[in-house]
């Protein structure tokens, strides 16, 4: 069984991809700040990771570097609603694997499969 | 709001060296206006470009969590269907366009043309605002000092006036409840009418502020998580800019928070007041 790192701070989005996720056999853990993410990272092996860029107290970039600090190889896709792209070449340069967008283009069932799809 | 600075640092430098070099006073002091305003209108571009994006993000949440929620009972209801989860989702979905609704209202400040301009008075404003907090105000054992007591008479849109009253009123309970040690809770107004202008001093001594540049910028909090949205300091902002008021902190002040504001009387308000 595949572990995902689910960092999202906003209570329904999280669990509504936390429990369509697990539906698809995929063990979800599921952070709600960026220090919690961090914690985990210390603790857990995960094999990808869906990483929100507005968190509470620490930012995205911050977030990802700390990931990248613990585990420079595990997966990450930004989860994110819109896209600024100074944050962007940022990351990119941080290393990241992919961008789920959230908002107008939000797709559960699409996040899914692009989640399997890097599993795979 | 320095982040969509179009004026480099260079090109201010520039201006600055012709000010230094300008040949009379006369001549200095329109380089220092025109300056002035160009800078102002840089700020202001930058309120709205991080305004524009704070909304598309705080719409985006809500929007999501629609999408997530109809996309996931659709799948699930393939299989078996339940008035009772119906029922959930439907609420689920209207708590969400609530949302959207909110911030909708909390932006109206900004929004609304129909103002009424008429004179009020600014003291009576400010004790019935504070009046309507007294039960929170009485819980955390805050007392509020207000000055003077006599009124103090304003040509201007008073609803607007009211809104800003109500938001420095909630960060200054926000920023006292937020102390670990809470004794001796104050928060002072005190109002001064001068010739031309109303200047106004709001402090509190509540935790304080640490990010000092950030603070009129929307959609930037410093307050625990989900319990500031980050609008209110950027609404008392362009309130005040509509009507060439001023607002800045007052960085000497180490006991809490200390705002200054002024806000200028109009022409036609010296008639009504004479």
């Amino acid at each position: 069984m595949n572990t995902l790192l689910l960092v999202e701070d906003e209570p329904k989005t999280g669990g509504m991809l936390k429990q369509a996720l697990e539906s698809e056999d995929i063990e979800v853990i599921w952070a709600k700040n960026g220090k919690s993410a961090l914690d985990q990272m210390e603790n857990g092996k995960f094999d990808i990771v869906i990483l929100d860029l507005k968190l509470p107290e620490m930012s995205g970039v911050e977030v990802l570097e700390g990931i990248r600090s613990v585990d420079k190889y595990v997966e990450v896709m930004i989860y994110s609603n819109y896209q600024e792209p100074p944050v962007m070449k940022k990351l990119i340069n941080i290393g990241i694997e992919g961008y789920i967008t959230k908002g107008a283009d939000a797709d559960l069932w699409n996040t899914v499969e692009m989640v399997k799809a890097r599993l795979n | 709001m320095n982040k969509v600075e179009n004026l480099s640092h260079k090109e201010i430098d520039a201006k600055i060296f012709h000010i230094k070099h300008s040949e009379n006073v006369a001549e200095a002091v329109a380089l220092i206006k025109a300056l002035y305003s160009e800078l102002e209108h840089q700020k202001q571009k930058a309120a709205l470009s991080e305004l524009t994006l704070g909304i598309s993000h705080e719409l985006g949440q809500p929007i999501t969590n629609i999408r997530y929620t109809v996309q996931y009972y659709r799948k699930l209801f393939e299989k078996t269907i339940s008035v009772d989860l119906v029922s959930k989702i439907f609420d689920s979905i209207l708590e969400e366009t609530e949302r959207m609704g909110r911030l909708i209202k909390r932006l109206a400040p900004l929004t609304s043309r129909q103002s009424i301009i008429e004179p009020y008075n600014l003291m009576n404003i400010i004790q019935n605002r504070v009046k309507a907090e007294s039960i929170r105000l009485q819980n955390l054992k805050i007392q509020v000092k207000i000055s003077p007591s006599t009124p103090i008479y304003i040509v201007g849109d008073a609803v607007k006036f009211e809104q800003l009253i109500s938001n420095l009123l909630f960060n200054a309970i926000d920023a006292i409840s937020e102390k670990k040690l809470r004794e001796d809770n104050q928060i002072y107004i005190q109002v001064k009418d001068k010739d031309d202008e109303i200047k106004m001093t709001f402090k509190d001594t509540g935790i304080g502020i640490a990010a000092k540049d950030k603070i009129f910028e929307p959609f930037f909090s410093s307050k625990l998580p989900g319990k500031g949205e980050g609008l209110g300091l950027f609404i008392v902002w362009n309130i005040l800019k509509m009507q060439g008021g001023k607002i800045r902190l007052d960085t000497r002040y180490k006991d809490g928070a200390s705002f200054l504001i002024t806000i200028p009387k109009t022409k036609s308000e010296t008639k009504e007041t004479l």
